[in-house]
């Protein structure tokens, strides 16, 4: 998974390609209405859409376009860290550095502990053949 | 030309240079021989008396301010160009130390919003008088490459976040395993407990100075060492009566099996 950062710049990457898209699609697939009483202008590079599926079309891009801005407020909001300022993350850098010490020390001293139960429970066991 | 050399270092897989053909082992000789010369006679502009395919096996000095790359510009130091340089309007405050981070959300929220309502604007321009799309193009433009901006000043105060949660893993971890090492512990010392017990109960009663060390230390470290010290008085009267000990072998691994070890 890309962290949020990555996820929120691709998020407005995606929201800048829906914004072409529909007004891509809505000058490319419109209907023309005649004025008075004109005859309909035609324009042969025009594919337009019926009624229906261009307004549900519209209504799928504008829907598309409401999801991608909460999509993108929703990321923000999550973004790691708000709040903590780079001293309070230094500090608490620093503070972890020590306890991974401290706790690396335990770990190794556990380890020692635990090896020389291991020669003392081996000394029993080969007692115990002896006799 | 300087169009095709431009393209030639834009390329992903750019040709190589014109110049590599004369990167032979004859040239090379050449230019070493030239070398020696120009340092005997200790002639400071040697360089310019050589032979045009010598001069390209000479490396260039290193780059002090910036190189070209693949078509990119590089700085040196290498570092990420402000916006004021790119001459590109900059829509966010200038980050004052306090409360940067903070303000850092609520600009990314401020953006996006200013940025769907230049969406607005540019669909009802285009509705109304469609020639007059640049400006808003233009604005949408500098939004985007602003935010883009903002997220990516932020990836610092990332990178230092994901680093403190994967030390706290770290640590967790660690904990976990001293704990477990600590558990394993308890359990073998218990067990070496119960038998030393075990031992002075029912397989070392011949010997008396043994059994009563072992029955009463209670001190559960102390148990091991008198186990091993058991052995050295056990070992050394096999060798007096080995059949008594052999029958006793026998009686106290069937003890052993029954306390299930």
């Amino acid at each position: 998974m890309a962290d949020r950062l990555t996820q929120l710049q691709d998020a407005i990457d995606q929201l800048a390609t829906i914004f072409y898209c529909a007004l891509r699609y809505v000058g490319s697939h419109h209907d023309f209405i005649p004025t008075h009483n004109e005859p309909k202008v035609r324009d042969e590079t025009l594919q337009p859409d019926p009624p229906h599926i261009f307004r549900s079309s519209q209504q799928e891009l504008a829907r598309d376009l409401v999801l991608k801005t909460k999509q993108i407020e929703v990321l923000i909001a999550s973004l790691p860290g708000i709040g903590v300022s780079e001293d309070d993350q230094k500090e608490r850098l620093k503070e972890l550095g020590e306890e991974l010490e401290r706790a690396e020390e335990e770990r190794l001293r556990s380890i020692r502990e635990k090896e020389q139960l291991l020669v003392e429970f081996d000394e029993v066991v080969r007692s115990l053949k002896r006799v | 030309m300087a169009d095709e050399q431009d393209n030639r270092r834009a390329s992903l897989f750019p040709a190589p240079p014109t110049f590599y053909t004369h990167f032979t082992p004859e040239n090379q000789e050449k230019l070493k021989e030239f070398q020696a010369a120009a340092k005997n006679d200790e002639d400071e502009n040697a360089s310019k008396e050589l032979p045009a395919e010598l001069v390209c096996l000479i490396p260039p000095k290193p780059p002090t301010d910036k190189y070209q790359s693949f078509g990119q510009i590089w700085t040196l130091p290498e570092r990420h160009p402000t916006l004021q340089e790119l001459n590109i309007p900059q829509l966010f405050p200038e980050p004052n130390n306090e409360s940067y981070n903070v303000d850092r959300a609520q600009e990314l929220r401020r953006l996006s919003k200013s940025l769907l309502l230049n969406y607005l604007e540019l669909v009802g321009i285009m509705g109304i008088s469609p020639e007059e799309y640049a400006e808003k193009v233009y604005h949408l433009r500098i939004h985007l490459i602003n935010i883009h901006e903002l997220i990516n000043n932020y990836r610092p105060h990332q990178a230092r976040e994901t680093l403190i949660s994967m030390m706290e893993e770290q640590l967790e971890k660690s904990r976990q395993e001293t704990e477990d090492n600590r558990k394993a512990c308890a359990k073998v010392r218990e067990l070496l407990g119960s038998l030393s017990t075990f031992d002075a109960g029912g397989l070392l009663t011949s010997d008396t100075a043994t059994s009563t060390t072992t029955t009463t230390t209670t001190d559960i470290s102390a148990t091991s060492a008198t186990t091993a010290t058991t052995t050295i008085p056990t070992t050394a009267s096999i060798a007096d009566g080995a059949g008594i000990w052999e029958e006793r072998d026998k009686s106290s691994w069937e003890a052993l099996q029954q306390a299930g070890l």
